[in-house]
């Protein structure tokens, strides 16, 4: 999950939202540890004015999974 | 920052900064912690409205020489700045049809500025010597041998801090951070989420600055969830003979966005033409998380004040209130080792939603939402003229919107008996409900 900090109020609502306690303010605006952050969107369904996205690494890493053969290169081999 | 302090205060809000102010003015050491980095700001979406109905959670609050004065309790708290006097509370349906209800003498309500009651907080707490850490979180408080260790984090370094005290007080809001790691935690049920956005607007052109509006119906919001507020009130830079700017509230279920829904009401709402020239001066945007209150919002040495402890909300001036009674407990704790208990009873006995079936009636005046657009347009069609007396309050107003709709129901009966037959069942689940009590 990522801020927009142009969008950002600084309500503090997403800080204590957050279930791996991943979001600070820094001065008076939310930020997003991002080696922290779980994608779960927790944060998202919670912000009141929409200044949180979802720029997701998790499709990437899917999509690696999934192209990614090496059980199958063992098995021929 | 010291080690070892007295008393811990997580959150500088209005209960947080009373208890700091009161626990340093009887020269306790005391450590006030906040996430925000300017204290007096207020970010979050509130209507700091002074609810002047007497016995509104135990205590009836006034301005007296433009100071906060709480009747029982005898405290005044400094404010020294414009507020507005609302002399009437609206439900609006879309058509512009209205339920009113009217206190021109004390008005129904008086929205002030709480940037200026946290400023003056602020100020007479640093003088008596409180140690402020701005942009810290406090994570995590723990009873420990009978003092209280308290995790806090710095926003920047997100390094733990640990530090030691008496007491502490969670007086973080709504959302606590301490209060979910507490024991008493379990004991709460939860209802669900609502977010909300609110824009300060200047130049509107608005017929209602004696109002406290509620948008009632479906067609105010693009899903026809969600309710739109409007609360005339002063900025903090206000000076004497400057025009109120307008609140403009919207709160939706959690999922759905505030902001949007917002925006919508603005410029495509059934009232557009009001905001046409509006400009932005301000934005705040909160989340509220319902849950039950908690009964006994003490846990060894840490007591939960204000919001934190509450459902919904206390109001600000009933968080300066319990804020000032913890402290004076605490103190009372220090010198005979007792005085929690006194100020367990006396939240269970005010705050209303402590008492069984409060919460199902105060959810239940949101059941109007059940009737169509046009329904409601018919049934405030025959109000529109009418004035009952009332205040803005949770506790009372559904039953004075009761009292006025049950007035006309022989003719709605006559008119529109599938209408009737809504009203009936809806007020007839709340009548047993009473009964339940």
């Amino acid at each position: 999950m990522i801020v927009d900090r142009e969008i950002c109020v600084g309500c503090g609502a997403c800080v204590n939202l957050c279930p791996r306690l991943a979001i600070r303010l820094i001065d008076d605006k939310s930020f997003i540890d991002q080696v922290s952050c779980i994608e779960c969107g927790t944060c998202r369904a919670g912000c009141g004015v929409d200044a949180i996205f979802c720029d997701c690494r998790f499709p990437e890493i899917l999509l690696l999974n999934l192209t990614s053969d090496t059980y199958g290169k063992e098995a021929r081999s | 920052m010291k080690k070892i302090y007295d008393f811990v205060v997580v959150g500088a809000g209005p209960a947080g900064l009373m208890i700091a102010k009161e626990l340093s003015a009887a020269r306790q050491s005391v450590l006030l912690v906040d996430i925000k980095k300017e204290l007096s700001k207020v970010h979050r979406s509130c209507c700091t409205m002074l609810i002047n109905e007497p016995n509104t959670h135990g205590e009836t609050v006034r301005f007296v020489d433009n100071d906060l004065y709480f009747e029982k309790t005898g405290i005044t708290v400094k404010y020294g700045h414009p507020y507005v006097k609302l002399v009437k509370s609206s439900r609006l349906s879309t058509g512009g049809n209205k339920l009113t209800m009217v206190n021109r003498e004390n008005g129904v309500a008086l929205p002030y500025t709480k940037e200026i009651i946290l400023r003056n907080l602020l100020e007479e707490s640093l003088a008596n010597g409180v140690d402020v850490l701005t942009e810290t979180a406090g994570i995590r408080a723990e009873n420990i041998d009978g003092r209280v260790k308290v995790t806090l984090r710095d926003n920047h370094t997100r390094t733990l801090k640990e530090v030691w005290c008496r007491a502490c007080f969670a007086a973080d809001g709504c959302n606590s951070q301490i209060v979910t790691g507490l024991e008493l935690f379990r004991t709460r049920k939860y209802f669900g989420s609502y977010r909300v956005a609110s824009y300060f607007l200047d130049e509107v052109e608005y017929p209602n600055w004696d109002s406290w509006i509620t948008c009632l119906g479906k067609g105010h919001t693009p899903w026809g969830k969600g309710q739109i507020y409007m609360v005339p009130k002063y900025l903090p830079d206000a000076k004497k003979g400057d025009k109120p700017i307008l609140d403009v509230f919207c709160g939706t279920p959690c999922g759905l966005p505030a902001k949007m829904g917002l925006d919508w009401f603005l410029t495509e709402g059934p009232f557009r033409e009001w905001f046409h020239n509006a400009k932005i001066v301000h934005k705040a945007a909160c989340v509220l998380n319902f849950y039950t209150c908690i009964m006994n919002p003490v846990e060894g040495n840490i007591v939960v004040v204000g919001d934190a402890a509450a459902f919904i909300e206390t109001y600000c001036q009933s968080a300066l209130m319990y804020g000032y009674l913890a402290s004076q407990a605490a103190l009372k704790v220090l010198s005979t080792g007792k005085g929690y208990d006194e100020y367990t009873s006396f939240w269970r006995e005010s705050f209303e939603y402590c008492h069984p079936g409060e919460i199902e009636k105060a959810l239940q005046a949101f059941g109007l939402g059940r009737l169509e657009d046009e329904q409601l347009n018919y049934i405030f069609s025959l109000t529109n003229d009418e004035e009952y007396a009332g205040y803005v309050s949770e506790n009372t107003a559904g039953y004075v919107m009761q009292k006025a709709i049950m007035g006309h129901i022989d003719q709605i009966r006559k008119e529109r008996p599938e209408i009737a037959a809504v009203i009936e069942q809806h007020w007839k689940s709340s009548a047993e409900d009473n009964v339940h009590q």
